[in-house]
């Protein structure tokens, strides 16, 4: 599929979570922000919270991300944030 | 035979240090081995975060950012010195207390130590300027212990008690080499710009926020970076030590037992040379 995204979190304690997705919703302080492919090169301050990501067309993901940063640049998400913990689904 | 029955305790209680080296070795090699795994993972964060600092800031626009604006007064500086936790590691403790003493002798500003490692409290307290101690940083730093730093160094530097944050640590240059260096953490460098011009980027929610995040990111990564490579060298440094005083110990239990062994034999000489002594008077006695 063209309309995927690369998506990374990084944690400072070693987490790694590297994944194809097609929509990343990042909390940061005004409410979040939703990525789809082909996003204008972008940084956000991401608050502690919930992030939310689309696999495909059903699936989703959820991480309870810790304070940090998240960059946008050419259909490639990376997240460096202070904690990263994968969530059950709801 | 007091001197055979000395050797023995001697053999013994060098064969007693000889397993508590060991296992000390095996201790740091342990220790060694976890806190350079985390190095290697927390890695690609304080690379990223570096770069993409240098990324987002203009270098004309130094005032953007408090942890980042340098002031033109420096007229206090705090070096953080990164000890050890405990000695038995060489010269890895007093080389750098030794070194930080320099500093500070060519220190012509306002100067304080905040030390991190419950080392030598008595030899370091009087030689250097300390006004704070953190002494719970595990042999094993976690990330919750970094940022307990981090935040003290931020809230000393923007409160303006100290107009430069410097580190000083041993430097792991390799399993047998750490070299006493610093590294100036506040206010914040900026690293040359890598290649291509400054793109359009949105900055979400705004420009200063995310600024402030990068930054963030970018001490408390660096702090914990530098509390992890303190804490290599130490294991490393007391491996080594460790090892060439098991080594040592090796050697003198060889020599003590080489000794133990004339001992015993000239005692045993000596009984025969007695004896046959004894015999021959007696034969002697009785061919008069």
């Amino acid at each position: 599929m063209e309309d995927k995204i690369k998506l990374s979190i990084v944690s400072q304690e070693g987490d790694r979570i590297d994944r194809q997705v097609s929509y990343v919703n990042i909390p940061t302080a005004f409410g979040s922000v939703g990525v789809l492919s082909g996003h204008a090169p972008m940084l956000c301050a991401v608050v502690p919270g919930v992030l939310r990501v689309r696999f495909g067309q059903e699936e989703t993901g959820r991480f309870r991300v810790g304070a940090g940063i998240a960059n946008v640049e050419h259909n490639e998400v990376t997240v460096l944030v202070a904690s990263a913990q994968a969530l059950e689904n709801e | 035979m007091a001197n055979t029955r000395a050797l023995k305790a001697r053999v013994a209680s060098a064969e007693g240090i000889l397993q508590i080296t060991k296992s000390m070795k095996m201790a740091s090699a342990a220790k060694l081995r976890r806190v350079q795994a985390a190095k290697a993972k927390l890695g690609p964060v304080a690379r990223e975060s570096r770069r993409l600092l240098a990324q987002a800031l203009p270098a004309e626009e130094p005032g953007a950012l408090p942890l980042l604006a340098g002031r033109d007064e420096k007229k206090r500086v705090c070096y953080v010195l990164l000890i050890g936790n405990r000695g038995l590691c060489g010269a890895y403790n007093s080389a750098l207390v030794k070194y930080t003493e320099g500093l500070l002798r060519r220190e012509s500003r306002q100067a304080e130590v905040a030390v991190c490692g419950s080392w030598g409290r008595e030899s370091v307290e009087p030689v250097l300027p300390v006004c704070r101690r953190f002494d719970r940083i595990g042999d094993v730093p976690t990330a919750e212990e970094a940022g307990e730093l981090a935040a003290w160094i931020k809230e000393r530097y923007s409160s303006g008690a100290a107009d430069e944050i410097v580190f000083v640590y041993q430097r792991y240059d390799s399993f047998l080499k750490q070299t006493p260096c610093t590294l100036s953490l506040l206010p914040l460098s900026r690293e040359s710009r890598e290649g291509q011009a400054e793109e359009m980027r949105i900055f979400e929610p705004d420009r200063e926020s995310v600024l402030t995040a990068l930054a963030e990111l970018c001490v408390n990564s660096t702090v914990y970076d530098l509390l992890l490579e303190a804490r290599c060298g130490e294991h490393a440094a007391r491996m080594a030590s460790m090892t060439s005083a098991a080594d040592n110990t090796e050697e003198l239990i060889a020599k003590l037992n080489l000794a133990l062994n004339h001992a015993r034999q000239a005692a045993v000489t000596t009984e025969i040379t007695e004896i046959a002594g004894g015999a021959e008077a007696l034969k002697e006695l009785k061919d008069r």
